[in-house]
Formats: C-alpha cells, structure tokens, sequence
C-alpha cells in the first residue's frame, strides 16, 4: 500500500518535470507522417521512400501511419491538423486532397498547409491492343462518330484521371462511355479482361503493361511528347490543340505540414527535403517509376495547389457532385 | 442463447424492430438519385446507388415478417408474457444487473471519454483496476460498493468533459487532469483495499495482489510495445506516456 | 527455363539463405512477430507488411522479402489463436476456424486443434506456393477472366454461403443478419457515384464502415460481456497431449486438404479479394460436400483444416497476379507490391525477363517461411496452451483492451472504437436470440463487392443479363449457385434420399 502511494508521488513529481522540460532543439523526437491514402499505393510509395531518406538528414525517425477514409482523404486529413503545429506531424496527400473541402470533408481550404511536391507522373491515354485505334485521331473521331459506344475506364469519379478523361473530352470534343473503377489498378486490370477500350491512368501505373505491349499508348495528356524506354509516345496536344485550355492537370505527390508551425522547423524540413530529393535511391525510384521529379517547396508548391483546387472545385461543382458551392469558400475559378 | 419459452416472444419484438430497419432502408433507399445522372456517372435504374439497398430493404422486411408469423404460430404471444413477467420481478440494482453494468460501463467510459481526454496509460490503468478486481475477486457486495465507488469518479470526469473543464484545466498545468486521473487511481486502489475486509474470502488479499499486478504489468508491457515498437501514435499522449518517452529518447 | 534449371534456382536460394545466420534470424524473428500480429485482435497481415516495408528498407532485397513474407505468412496463420483460445479471431481471415476451433478448446482440445492449424496453415503454404511456381502462366490467366460480372457471382456465392453456416434457430435469422451484414457494407459513398448513402451526415462515416471494427465488435465484445457477466467459461486448460497431429489425421484429410488449398490458389488468383473470403468460402464448400455437415459447428477437424489451408493457400495465390501482372491478389499483396517497388523490383508481365528467377525466389522463400512457421507454430502451441490456466477473470479485460488498441491501430481513428462497443452490445443480444453472427461478418466483408461489380457489370453491358449466361466462367459460377441454391431445398433432398433408397 504504502509502496504503491510512494510510486505514484514519485510519478507527479516527474510529470512536472517533463512538462519543464524545454523543448530542444527541432527534431527532438519522432515525427510521424499522417498519410491520408492506402498502404501500397503511388503516394504511400513515394512518401515511404523519401521519409526514409528525410530521416537520415534529420537524425530521428519518420513514421509513416495510413489513416484513410472519408472524402479526399479527409479524415487523415483532419487527423494530421488537429495535432499541434510544432513540425512532429506531417501529412503525405496527393493532388486529390483539394476537393475534401467542397465534398464537405474539410472546413478548410488548401491554404492552411504548406505544400512539399515530390513530384507526379502524367496521364495518358491507351488502349487495349486489339483495339482497331492506332494513333489519337481514330480513337476521337470513332467515339465522335458513334458518341458514348467506347468503354473509358479510370479511377473513381472525381479523381484525378477522371479529371483528365472529362478534360479530354472536352478538349477534342469525343464523348465516352465512363465506367469508374475503385482504383487505377482495378481499371487497368478491366483492361486486360476486355471489360473498357479505353484507360486513363499514369504512366507510373502503366509502365509494366505498356513494356510488355498489354496496352497500347495512344496519346500523352501533356503538351509535351514522353519518352518511353526510347520510344516516344506523342502528346495528344499535337492533334487536338483544343486540350491546352483544359490541360494538363498533373499528378503532384508529397506532404503537407501545417501553416502556422514554426519558420524555424519549416526551413529545416525543406532543406531536408531538398537533400532527400537529391540522393540516389530518390533519383533512381524517379527514374524506374516514370516519375517527374519536382522537390517544389513554399510558395511554388502552394501555388500548385491553389491551382489545383480551383479546377477540381469547379468541376465537381459543375458535375453536380459538390457538396459544399466552391464560392462560399471562397475559392477562385 | 434463450430457452425456447422466452426465445419466441424475443423473436416478436427483434422481428419489429428488423421491420422497422429494413422500412427505414426503403424510406432512404427513395431519397437516392433513381435516375438522373450524378458525379459524370450516365444513371439509368441498373446504375443507381439505390439497387442494392432497395433489395437489402426488401429481403429484411420480408425476412423480419417470416419470423414474426413463425414466432406467432409457435406460442410467441405467451412467450412474450413470460418474458414480460420475468423482466417485471427484477430490480433495476440488483445484483445481476449491477455485473452487467460493471462490464459495460467501464468499457463505454473508457472509449468514449477517456480515451481522447486522458492520459492513455492512465486510461488503461482506470479500466483495468476496476474491472480486473472486482470480476477476479467476484464477491456481489465488493463489486457493488466499488461500482458506486467507480461510477461517481466517472461522473467526475463526464462533467468535466461535458463543460470541456479539460481546456481549462490545461491551461492551468498541461498535466491537470492527468494528476486528477492519477488520484482517481489513488482513491479508487484504497478504497477497494478498504472494502477487502468485509469480503469472507480468506485468499483475497492475494487475488487483489495479483490483481494490481496484472492491472500495472499488462499496460506497462503493451504502451511501449505499441508505442516505441510499432510506432503508433496513441489517442492521448499526456504526461506517463510522455514520461515514457523522455526516458525512451534518453537511452535511445 | 526447364524444369530442371528451375529446380536448380529453387534449392539454390533456399541454401542461400539457411546458410546465412543473420537471414535466418530474420526469417524465424519475422515469422515469429506475425505470429503475435496476427494472433492480436484488430492487427492484420496487411498492417504488419506495412511496418515492416519501413524497417526493411536498409536492407538487401533478400533480406527484406525474407522479412515480409515471413510476417504475411506468420500473420494469416496467427489468427487462429485468438479463434481457438478465447472464440476471438485475431483477423478476419481465421473468423472461421473460430467455429470448430473453440468448440474443440472447450473439450480440452486446444493443444490438439493448434497443433492441427499449425500443420494445415503450413501445409497450405506450401501447396500455394507449388502452384506459383508450376501454374503461374495458366492461373494468371484464368483470373483475367474475373470482369465486374464473374465479381459479383463470387460476392453472391460468399453470401450464398453465409446461410449456410450452422443457424442455432430458423435459417431466416440466418439471412437476415447476412442483409443486415450486407446493409453495414452500404454505408458510406458508393464506389460508382461516389453518393453519399446512409452516412447520417456524419462525415467519418462516408468512407464507409471497415471489417475491423465490425469483426472485433462481433465477436470481441460478447465474448467478453458473456465471460465476465454469465462467468461462461473459457477453454479448459489442456490436457498433456500431442500438438503435433498424427499423419493419420493428416491422411485422411488430404482430400479437404487438396480442395481447401485449390479454393484456397483460385480465390487469392482473383485480384483484389484475399484471405478471410477463401477461409469462409473454403468453410462452406468443405460443409456442403462433407458426410458430416451435423458435426460441423462442434468442434470438427475437417473444418478447421478447410479454412486453415484455404486462408494460407491464399498467399501463394494472391503473388500470382501480383509477380505476372503487377497486380496484387490481396490486401497486403498490395502493401507488398509497395515494397517491392521501394527495392526496386517492379512486379508484371516483364519481371521474369528483368530478373529472371525472382518468381522462383519467392516460392523458396515461401517455402522457408511456411517451415518457420510450422517450427515456431508447434513451439508456440505447448506454451500458449498453458495461459488457459490463468483465470479468465484476470486476463478477460486484457484481452478487452488488446482488442481496443488492435483496432485503433490499424487506422488510428477512435471513431472505429465509438463503433466497436454498440455492435458489441447488438451481436451480444442477437446471439443471444439464437441469431448467428457470421454471416454479418461476411456480408460486410462482401458487401461493397457485390454492389459495385453488379452495378458496373450491367454499366457495361447496358443493363443486359446476357453476360452471365454468355461469359464462360460467370456461367460455371452460375451454375455452382444454382447448385447450392437447389441442394437446399426440400425437394433435392427428398428425391435424393428416393435415389438413394432405390440403389
């Protein structure tokens, strides 16, 4: 009995010393990572990779927890703002983030993180390879000759590649049958059965299928042409300049820390993040995964997302499948 | 399960309830988009979100009345009668009724109040103190005594959960209500060694001995292992997890 | 390759690494840790890959694999501790051995029906992985034929199935927990439209309500109400027998064996669905073409032996897609591909012209691992055992509190929490009124899955039923269900006992 009181004294008496203890130099202890999409995936990938290369510059360790669910990642979202802006929570998001806000997920707008970009690999568009569509043309001159009759597979509706098919359309005026699939992998593997014609997906995503001729590149969602293991895949833009009013909307991978954590912590997670980006392992997993390597940081990666935001607000809202009216959160078109 | 007399008359009233359900299902299943498109998705009835609930909706209504006309043929108005006067004799705290609640209301204060408000070792340590002694030592009037005992710390805490006195008091000292948790422990450890005198049971200072062992080892083993081995973040980081870290960044 | 050569890279690695002290504590010291994961409630396979990705990235790629499937491998089979000591599935997937496995634990036969998961887990490892290795190509293939029709049908024989398992009262409770399991699964924004349905404005539910919370709230909480409150005892503390189970057991049941496993391939082939559906599917089919189904439910070891080889046969399966298509066939096969792409080693139609041998790799790998895990299972088996010696009353809230930080971890959200306790009290009182709970669980499990793949399959083909008829494998699924459906009913079994008379 006595034992017990004795112990319990000696733990008050340390609570108040832990609670004097001030605070040290940034980072003193583990930081952990929020990440708001599934393990596994593109983004748990990345941000995997790149913690583990952060936690040598910064000496302590990142621990990278997937906390999934609600709309846009929300509630991983919500999970990582809650916590204290000190810089011991970041929260790894992709480009899909933005719209947890008008999908009433988020009271927020994007404004209140500071972005770090590692980077995002671009949409295109292929087919199965017993498609009769060889080049861009055919394909949207089929699909405007009998409108609707092509099966388009891409992840869920409001994601990123469905951004880029309904981008798509517009731009070169073809209109096609949308089938949406759980992930970029389940449409891909709809693909393979037969299932759609037609996917919309990274070239990250494809890169295993395209190597081995499963599908077949069509046209790149970018005004650039990309070189695909020496092969060039044209860019869509060529044939149908339309696009450019409506494209490209990139992939942009990375994390976010709060706005109001200290400058001091932030300046020291960028730098480290900078180091990151340049290392070996980084340049390599770019190189094999076909990935664009950015490392944006401060104002440039927040101006991506404000960027982003707008478009995937406004067009959610146009499709009706906005909860909250992008104005009333001030968010410019 | 129930014995066949009562089991009909329960099977009444969870068939309602299952019809009630699968009604509500139906009311909502309405609501959904049917026809018109929505998210760039072409709707048509096959495509709608509403198929699949409006076939769960139809099945459990279905289901429910085969049940009750099944109860119904099977004695289930005399069976309700049973069930009736045998839930009417009891007290509200009688003994069996005060075992119930010595399981649940622990785990539901635990979950949903201290969880996200308290330290998480102490949460553990106030759940595993009550509930280990009193269900190991497993005598009707100890049990009792320290329910009440129990219930009124607890009570403490929704009110100062309920009027968010936690801010407050975090504002005071960041640890507040930590030592508050920490004397509810306090309290609570001598009141149930108190109350061991009145229990016949010769062995029970040993049984609460083990008891105390097992409520201080189980979460000391489990806190760092989640904590430090697994890297989990846990809900409440207050002052002995935060203890635990300290010394854990020490020796690192 | 021949089938020599193949050989040759087989035994090759495996030497490799049983010559090598630090791979081999890896191996041991990883299957051990999925061991304790899996036997957790609320940790899964797929949260255990995942930890393991960060900590495994120093290492050689070797090394890594070695620790990975170590982990996946130990985890599906440490489930069943939980199923067979305390009727509290550690993942999913074992929620089935739970039905035989404790109702033996309670004669007295926990030693007996670990040691008998053990070598049924070890063995399915085993027939998965000899699968991976002969029939990749052909598997692979097959699974590409699984298009949002053949989906649905597979989603529709698991629910079939969940009648089917023993009812304590009317089949129609049966049912209707299944729709009431199926009505949990719709909660939450569909995955077509992405409409909110049912989610009561709340927005932790539009993401929908996850297996975890519902599995531990099942089967969790009334176990622990029902210990603590009606001082139901837990299983006898063990008799000193054999763990070990005798080749005369096994002999017997290589029939269940050979089919538990071949479900056990096929399912974990089919992407994206995994371990839990081949335990429960592989349940039913054993149940529906035993001698025995009575006997099913009391603690039979023809059903432990179906769910434990199916849900570790599964491994093997779901790296079939994963190595030939870059597919993952289940849920931490997903986490894995993950970590492969971390190493370096992309997985798909071009792996075994980059890296000749990596598939092989992995089957000897898969092979040392369902060996370690054989070794530390029966290891383990003798002293758990002993724990049933501890009075339930001291170690019940325990277990209450394992079961709350399991499912926090594994999404770190207290709302899972806030949804685990009323379920609890709701299966408490549903068993209570003889109401089977899991056919609840497989609906939320197969819930999203039917829904989606019915919608999407009649999206394509323009609301035509034709598909199901036209298609060849929807067709044998078909035809499957009807069976199932038929040899229910009254009739069939009235005219198969006239048959049966007249011969």
């Amino acid at each position: 009995m006595k034992r017990i009181l004795l112990m319990l004294i000696v733990l008050v008496v340390a609570l108040g010393f832990v609670s004097a203890q001030a605070e040290v130099e940034y980072p003193a202890r583990d930081i952990t990572n929020i990440l708001v999409w599934g393990a596994g995936g593109g983004t748990d990938t990345a941000n995997r990779l790149v913690m583990a290369e952060m936690a040598k510059e910064l000496g302590v360790n990142v621990n990278v927890n997937n906390v999934t669910g609600g709309v846009g990642g929300s509630v991983g979202m919500y999970e990582a703002f809650a916590k204290p802006a000190d810089g011991y929570t970041l929260c790894g998001l992709s480009e899909s983030v933005v719209t947890a806000a008008v999908q009433g997920g988020f009271e927020n707008r994007m404004n209140v993180w500071d972005f770090f970009i590692i980077g995002g690999s671009p949409d295109l568009v292929s087919v199965t390879p017993n498609a009769p569509y060889n080049t861009i043309a055919e394909l949207v001159e089929a699909a405007k000759k009998n409108p609707k009759s092509i099966r388009a597979g891409s992840s869920a509706a409001g994601s990123i590649h469905h951004l880029n098919l309904l981008a798509f359309e517009k731009g070169s005026g073809a209109q096609f049958n949308f089938i949406p699939y759980d992930s970029s992998a389940a449409s891909q593997n709809a693909a393979m059965t037969g299932e759609v014609t037609l996917v919309i997906t990274s070239v990250q995503e494809q890169a295993e299928l395209l190597k081995a001729g499963k599908l077949r590149p069509l046209g790149m969602l970018i005004p650039e042409d990309f070189d695909f293991m020496g092969k060039k895949i044209p860019s869509a833009f060529t044939a149908y300049p339309g696009l450019s009013e409506y494209l490209p909307l990139e992939q942009q991978i990375g994390f976010a820390i709060r706005k109001d954590a200290p400058e001091a912590v932030k300046a020291k997670l960028q730098e480290a993040f900078k180091v990151a980006m340049t290392t070996d392992p980084i340049k390599k997993f770019g190189a094999e995964r076909y990935f664009t390597l950015k490392g944006y940081v401060g104002k440039e990666a927040n101006d991506i997302f404000d960027k982003l935001e707008s478009v995937f607000s406004w067009t959610l809202w146009d499709l009706g499948a906005a909860k909250v009216d992008p104005k009333t959160l001030g968010i410019p078109r | 399960m129930m014995d066949n007399t009562k089991l009909r008359g329960a099977d009444l009233i969870t068939s309602i309830l299952f019809f009630l359900l699968g009604v509500w299902i139906l009311f909502e299943s309405f609501k959904m988009p049917l026809r018109d498109s929505y998210a760039g998705v072409n709707s048509v009835w096959y495509v709608s979100p509403a198929l699949m609930p409006l076939i769960i909706g139809t099945a459990i209504i279905l289901l429910a009345i085969t049940i009750f006309v099944h109860a119904m043929k099977h004695g289930g108005k005399e069976a309700l009668k049973v069930l009736w006067a045998s839930g009417k004799g009891k007290k509200l705290l009688s003994d069996a009724n005060i075992r119930y609640a010595s399981v649940l209301l622990p785990l539901i204060a635990m979950v949903y109040m201290n969880l996200t408000m308290v330290d998480f070792f102490l949460t553990l340590v106030l759940y595993l103190s009550f509930t280990i002694s009193v269900f190991y030592i497993d005598d009707a009037k100890f049990m009792r005594s320290t329910f009440y005992f129990y219930t009124s710390e607890m009570a403490i805490l929704l009110v100062i959960s309920i009027f968010k006195l936690d801010v407050v008091f975090a504002s005071i000292f960041i640890y507040l209500l930590d030592i508050i948790a920490l004397l509810m422990i306090v309290a609570l450890t001598i009141w149930m060694k108190l109350q061991l005198r009145k229990v016949p049971d010769e062995k029970v200072n040993r049984k609460f001995r083990h008891a105390m062992l097992m409520t201080y080892i189980a979460p000391l083993v489990l806190v760092p292992i989640f904590r430090y081995v697994l890297r989990i973040p846990l809900p409440v980081e207050g002052g002995i997890v935060n203890l635990m870290s300290l010394v854990y960044y020490t020796l690192r | 390759m021949n089938i020599v050569q193949q050989f040759g890279i087989f035994f090759s690695n495996i030497f490799s690494i049983i010559s090598s002290p630090s791979l081999l504590l890896i191996l041991f010291g990883s299957t051990l840790m999925g061991i304790i994961f899996g036997a957790l409630p609320g940790l899964t396979a797929t949260l255990g890959v995942a930890l393991l990705t960060t900590l495994t990235y120093s290492m050689s790629t070797q090394a890594a694999l070695v620790a990975l499937m170590g982990i996946y491998v130990g985890a599906v089979y440490g489930g069943s501790y939980g199923s067979i000591m305390l009727n509290i599935p550690g993942t999913a997937s074992a929620a089935a051995t739970a039905l035989e496995g404790y109702p033996m634990a309670l004669r007295g036969e926990a030693g007996k029906a670990l040691g008998l998961t053990t070598t049924a887990s070890a063995l399915g490892t085993i027939v998965g992985m000899t699968f991976v290795v002969i029939f990749t190509p052909l598997i692979a293939a097959l699974a590409m034929q699984f298009t949002s029709f053949e989906f649905f049908l597979l989603a529709f024989f698991g629910i079939l199935i969940s009648g089917s398992i023993s009812c304590p009262d009317t089949v129609q409770k049966g049912w209707i927990t299944g729709f009431l399991g199926l009505f949990i699964a719709m909660v939450g924004r569909d995955q077509l439209q992405v409409y909110p349905r049912f989610t009561l404005g709340m927005m932790q539910l539009e993401s929908g309500i996850e297996v975890v919370p519902v599995l531990i709230g099942a089967f969790g909480i009334p176990q622990i109400i029902q210990v603590l409150k009606d001082r139901q005892v837990t299983a006898e503390p063990a008799k000193i027998e054999k763990i070990i189970p005798s080749f005369g057991t096994i002999g017997r049941n290589v029939k269940h064996i050979v089919r538990s496993a071949l479900i056990g391939v096929g399912i974990g082939a089919v992407p994206g669905i995994g371990e839990d559906i081949a335990a429960w599917v592989s349940y039913g089919t054993a149940k529906k073409s035993s001698k025995h189904p009575e006997k099913y439910g009391t603690g039979f070891e023809e059903g432990i032996i179906a769910s434990e080889v199916a849900n570790n046969s599964c491994i093997g399966g779901a790296m079939i897609p994963l190595l030939s298509m870059g597919i993952p066939g289940s849920p931490p096969a997903a986490m894995l591909l993950g970590a492969l792409m971390l190493h370096g080693v992309a997985p798909g139609p071009m792996l075994e012209i980059e890296q000749p041998g990596f598939t092989i790799g992995i089957s000897a790998i898969l092979f040392l691992a369902s060996m370690s895990m054989w070794i530390v299972g029966i290891l383990l088996a003798k002293q758990v055992v002993k724990l049933l010696k501890v009075p339930p009353a001291l170690f019940m809230p325990v277990v209450a509190v394992l079961c709350l930080i399991g499912s926090y971890a594994l999404g770190l959200k207290v709302f899972n929490l806030y949804l685990m306790i009323p379920m609890g009290i709701l299966t408490y009182y549903l068993t209570n009124m003889g109401y089977p709970i899991p056919p609840l669980v497989i609906g939320v499990i197969l819930g999203s899955m039917a829904d989606a793949n019915l919608r999407r399959g009649l999206m394509v083909s323009q609301g035509s039923l034709a598909p199901f008829f036209t298609r060849p494998v929807a067709l044998i699924l078909l035809l499957i269900i009807i069976f199932t459906f038929i040899s229910n009913t009254r009739i069939y079994k009235r005219l198969l006992a006239k048959i049966l008379r007249k011969a």
